[in-house]
């Protein structure tokens, strides 16, 4: 899971990951760029979003919820939470959705590296 | 819940990534105005999800995503197949629906079930084929003939010539001609009364040209006779046996000289010809005679007059390669009809021939000259995948509980590192960090999340 780079690629899943990657997508397709450049292009698009996340982001969340599946697997946790309850600080009400899936690399690898 | 910082958030990664591979892209010789589009699209597909409000956004609303691809223009109509009802029935069928003559000005109480499908020819022919003898159609027309022939045609009341006309079908046909004289009138009620007969001469006009595309060899000879009409009275005897005994009973109110009447009686005869041939490839279409609203035959038989009709028009000056053209048109699907008639080529038992059939009507339309042996084929080996399924149907069922669990999540979503995940008996607690999460077709982020849930 871990890019060579030190970050992962997690969020490339992202909506803003995958919008990327239509957009890579498409100009490769035009053939604007090689598709080596596109790769170019996604690597640091993994560290500019963890990078963007740690320094833009204050916001706090707490969730609540019934855990339907976890799972521990090459150092990621994948869980499955049902009946899940969002709330972020500064108490703006809450968002309750039945499923969600969360994916989660480790912290420490990350900063180790 | 507000996240009105993931515009923010997301403007800046965009930015960021931007601002990081332009050297990279610069190194690969790439311009700069495609890393200008790479970040135009990314917005505008970011701008699709709708998942939040992003500064490049207009601020009052969510552009409405662009337009989709208008789809691809609907294939060109082809010419249906009823042209051949002139080749393949080679008897008049009996009209037996006793149909009262009806004159073209008087009641028209069938005129409701009208074939439409002669109307846009109608209409379309009107610019060029006004002045056409009929039989010229399908050739350069003699321009000193009419001046010659006709002068004192226009003078003629051209209800007057509509009657006639219905006379001589009633003459010659008696009750066969009923449905024809019917559909004479029924082209006067469309257009209305004040340019009824002009009308009626516009329709058999198409109808001659749309049949002389189609008829029999014999109707070559017919378009002989407008540009010489001498040399033709030799050589049809029958015709101008015809003429003299309608010549008694049609006696008009003008004076017309012997030629006149001649050619005006040809006219008609043919006419007469063209309008039950046409009538006859109706009838094969399904168009019931007595008028009767037959609805599923319309949409074919629009294409058909729609399909001869243009293919003049188009021509232009080459009439004679277009008739070359059609022809083989017309050869192409018969001989199709004739081989699908036929069973391919092959005797078969009836249980097979029946089974083949329905195969190829199902698959192999378009792939003209469908074998039947891959169309088996090809459903034993759907048989083959279907028995190897078998032993996998175990597996796959849990697979596909599984696979729909996680397709379902893809909507919502969290992507995060953790800090802690701890468990104490059924009680878990982790800490979460520099997560977005997307939830009910939004996206949130956060520097921190804790979430506490039980198993």
């Amino acid at each position: 899971m871990a890019a060579n780079t030190g970050f992962y690629d997690l969020y490339r899943h992202g909506s803003l990951g995958l919008t990327l990657t239509d957009a890579l997508d498409e100009l490769i397709g035009d053939e604007s760029i090689a598709p080596q450049l596109a790769m170019k292009v996604l690597t640091q698009f993994d560290r500019v979003v963890a990078e963007t996340l740690q320094e833009k982001v204050k916001q706090r969340l707490t969730f609540k919820g019934s855990l339907d599946t976890y799972r521990f697997c090459d150092e990621v946790w994948t869980f499955l939470i049902r009946n899940v309850t969002f709330k972020m600080d500064g108490n703006q009400g809450s968002v309750v959705a039945d499923k969600v899936k969360i994916v989660s690399c480790s912290a420490k690898r990350n900063d180790d590296k | 819940m507000s996240n009105v910082h993931v515009g923010q958030v997301y403007e800046a990664v965009i930015q960021g990534v931007i601002d990081a591979v332009r050297v990279d892209f610069e190194e690969n010789g790439v311009e700069d105005g495609v890393l200008e589009d790479l970040k135009k699209k990314w917005q505008m597909k970011l701008s699709q999800l709708n998942v939040a409000q992003f500064p490049w956004d207009p601020k009052p609303e969510q552009p409405a995503p662009p337009a989709q691809p208008a789809a691809p223009p609907a294939p060109a109509p082809q010419a249906a197949p009823p042209p051949q009802a002139a080749y393949t029935q080679s008897t008049l069928s009996p009209q037996t629906s006793a149909q009262p003559l009806s004159l073209p000005n008087i009641n028209q109480p069938h005129s409701n079930g009208v074939p439409v499908k002669q109307e846009p020819g109608l209409v379309r022919s009107e610019p060029v084929a006004i002045k056409q003898e009929p039989g010229a159609g399908s050739q350069p027309v003699h321009p000193g003939y009419h001046n010659a022939s006709h002068p004192s045609l226009p003078t003629v009341n051209p209800s007057i010539a509509a009657t006639r006309a219905v006379q001589a079908l009633q003459n010659k046909y008696g009750e066969g001609a009923a449905a024809s004289i019917a559909s004479m009138s029924n082209g006067n009620g469309k257009v209305g009364q004040g340019n009824v007969g002009q009308a009626q001469q516009q329709q058999q006009q198409v109808q001659q040209q749309h049949a002389q595309h189609q008829q029999h060899p014999q109707q070559q000879q017919y378009q002989q006779h407008p540009q010489h009409p001498q040399q033709q009275r030799p050589q049809h005897p029958q015709q101008i046996q015809q003429q003299h005994m309608q010549r008694p009973q049609q006696g008009g109110p003008q004076q017309l000289t012997p030629e006149q009447v001649y050619q005006r009686q040809m006219q008609q005869q043919m006419q007469q010809r063209m309008q039950l041939q046409a009538q006859q490839a109706q009838q094969q279409r399904g168009i019931a005679p007595n008028n009767l609203p037959n609805a599923q035959t319309d949409g074919p038989s629009d294409d058909c007059w729609e399909a001869v009709m243009m293919r003049r028009n188009a021509e232009g000056q080459a009439v004679e390669m277009g008739r070359v053209e059609i022809d083989d048109h017309l050869h192409a699907q018969i001989a199709a009809r004739a081989k699908q008639m036929e069973g391919g080529g092959l005797m078969l038992p009836l249980k097979q021939a029946t089974k083949v059939r329905s195969l190829d009507n199902r698959r192999n339309r378009a792939a003209g000259g469908p074998s039947q042996v891959d169309g088996g084929e090809d459903d034993m080996k759907d048989e083959d995948l279907d028995d190897d399924a078998i032993n996998s149907d175990l597996d796959d069922s849990d697979d596909n509980k599984e696979d729909e669990d996680e397709d379902d999540d893809m909507g919502h979503m969290m992507l995060c590192m953790y800090d802690k995940v701890q468990r104490v008996k059924n009680k878990w607690k982790c800490t979460l960090k520099d997560g977005v999460l997307t939830v009910n077709g939004k996206e949130y982020v956060f520097h921190k999340a804790t979430g506490e849930y039980e198993w």
